[in-house]
């Protein structure tokens, strides 16, 4: 392979974005000795039909957005890694939240009342949310009033807080519903100063879901799989530098992953898609 | 089926789109191209009664371990053969000399090749944490400098997550006493308290997981600046008991090559993974001080 180009979805609200992957591109070229892309976007759907077409030759993004991708071309894009957080799990929540001087304190105070999700592919923004709501009896489409696709979790929260919606579907990690949380969107846009902590509540979680997978297509030659799964996986012991540049916690690893990982995402985002096309509620 | 057809025309043209409209970062310096140089010959040590030249195979060799040169073999594009080593200092010697490409030490036998070889692989112990990075922190003011002075402080632990205390725990008893390591005479119960439990005179050194300290440092909002009267003094892991290890020259194309298909090996051939890592579930990259206590 001439070059490597790589997909990687993030948020450009990020000030450290740009920095971000600079140091993980140059350490795989120093690996393989062959230039490297990075495509950086917030967009899903652009990862999802970059990675799909085989316009580049892997990607990270979220396990709803690898479902989509899975919908599309099958075991022609697969998982080869999944990051592992410091504390050595391997998933992270939805969280719902709510302005802080609202009514509202659990889902059985919104009926009828409006939602923001992410994406239509995000995994906590909206896949899997919906599901663990629809068991708990609470037919989204049906129970809230309305619901907008916010884009993302920052907008989703600020929705929020700028009462454009009542409640807000975002992402919550570095924790759990019992000891509480110490990343995801709501402790980003808090340091970022884009919102106080205390303007919203967190009223329902749901998961832990696996966290967001490493894909690869495996069109490619089987070395350059070995490859990028060793020199991403070494990158948290080899260079703890550029590791925190990523926006990781020392401590925090990289795992094999394989699509079984993902089985029960994309089952759920099989059944989104066929709810949709029959035009039924969830 | 018109829509359906003009989909697949443009498709391409489509994802170029939305693509232009991405942060393609630039192409970084010119790659190194002496990077791409590889390994010629893989030859890896095998624990034997007696040293004895290395083998492709052999008629004794249990099936999981055929199975592994086999699948090395193919994998990375190169002959693979096993070299049975009486010793793990013989091993290591073989490493050192170019004798042999990779050998499973331990610390004793690893001391003395150090200079030219280093641990890449290691069993991933215990399943769940792995080998916990820990931290040391004191005050700004504190006259507590280096990990070799705080063996007769007196610690602040932080148990906000038991297991997590349990693994800094079992880090810290690699460099400290064993009665200092499990100390409970001051624990607090998130990162802020432990910051004032310091702060207070209540002890000399906070011990928590380094995540936990770059946590705690980012800050609650912006502009949040809560470690400047801190300073950290060691950042540490225990020693890996055993690690798969190379010679520090191995050319980096070929060590990513290894450390990729050993990771995969319990999902791709469990078989295999059992046979050379028996009792563990995952096997792990390992920093290139993973045989040594953390000083």
């Amino acid at each position: 392979m001439g070059r490597i180009r790589i997909a990687v979805q993030g948020d450009q609200a990020d000030p450290a974005f740009v920095a971000t992957w600079k140091g993980y591109r140059n350490h795989l070229e120093t690996i393989t000795g062959v230039a490297v892309q990075t495509f950086q976007t917030s967009d899903y759907n652009s990862v999802i039909q970059a990675i799909a077409s085989g316009q580049v030759d892997a990607a990270t993004l979220g396990a709803g957005a690898y479902a989509n991708v899975d919908a599309q071309v099958g075991g022609k894009v697969v998982p080869y890694l999944t990051s592992r957080q410091p504390e050595g799990t391997v998933g992270y929540y939805s969280a719902l939240m709510v302005r802080s001087d609202s009514p509202f304190h659990s889902v059985a105070d919104l009926k009828g009342k409006s939602i923001a999700y992410i994406d239509f592919n995000s995994t906590s923004g909206y896949i899997f949310p919906r599901m663990a709501l629809a068991r708990q009896g609470f037919t989204p489409d049906r129970y809230f009033g309305k619901s907008i696709m916010a884009g993302g979790g920052t907008q989703a929260l600020l929705a929020v807080v700028n009462r454009r919606v009542d409640a807000a579907m975002t992402t919550a990690s570095g924790g759990t519903p019992a000891t509480g949380f110490t990343a995801g969107n709501l402790v980003t846009l808090a340091r970022r100063g884009v919102l106080k902590r205390d303007d919203v509540r967190m009223i329902w979680t749901a998961g832990p879901m696996p966290n967001e997978p490493f894909i690869i297509r495996t069109d490619r030659p089987q070395a350059f799989v070995d490859v990028m799964r060793g020199a991403m996986a070494m990158l948290p012991y080899e260079r703890p530098d550029i590791w925190e540049q990523m926006g990781q916690l020392p401590g925090g690893s990289l795992k094999p992953a394989t699509r079984k990982t993902y089985e029960a995402i994309i089952a759920m985002h099989n059944a989104e898609i066929q709810r949709q096309r029959s035009g039924g509620g969830a | 089926m018109r829509r359906r057809a003009l989909a697949a025309g443009f498709g391409p043209l489509l994802v170029m789109i939305l693509l232009s409209g991405c942060n393609s970062a630039a192409r970084g310096p010119a790659p190194d191209r002496a990077a791409t140089a590889q390994l010629t010959r893989l030859r890896i040590a095998i624990d034997a009664p007696q040293t004895a030249p290395c083998a492709a195979d052999g008629l004794q060799w249990p099936a999981p371990q055929r199975a592994y040169v086999r699948h090395l073999g193919n994998r990375m594009g190169i002959a693979v053969t096993l070299c049975p080593m009486a010793s793990r200092q013989d091993a290591a010697a073989a490493l050192a000399t170019g004798k042999i490409d990779m050998a499973l030490l331990d610390a004793e036998s690893y001391a003395a090749v150090k200079t030219s070889v280093r641990p890449i692989l290691a069993r991933r112990q215990p399943a769940d944490l792995g080998r916990v990075e820990a931290a040391l922190i004191v005050t700004q003011g504190s006259a507590l400098r280096q990990l070799a002075a705080s063996g007769q402080s007196r610690p602040i632990f932080m148990a906000q997550n038991p297991v997590v205390l349990a693994g800094v725990r079992q880090t810290m008893a690699s460099v400290w006493a064993p009665a200092l390591a499990n100390s409970t005479t001051v624990i607090s119960a998130t990162t802020p308290a432990a910051m004032a439990a310091l702060r207070s005179g209540a002890g000399d050194v906070v011990v928590l997981q380094s995540a936990q300290w770059v946590r705690f440092c980012r800050g609650q909002t912006k502009g949040d600046t809560p470690c400047t009267d801190l300073r950290e003094i060691w950042r540490g892991r225990p020693p890996a008991a055993e690690a798969w290890s190379v010679r520090r020259d191995m050319p980096k194309e070929s060590w990513a090559r290894l450390v990729g298909i050993h990771l995969a090996l319990f999902d791709e051939q469990p078989l295999i993974a059992q046979w050379l890592a028996p009792g563990a579930t995952e096997i792990e990259p390992t920093e290139a001080t993973a045989l040594e206590i953390a000083r």
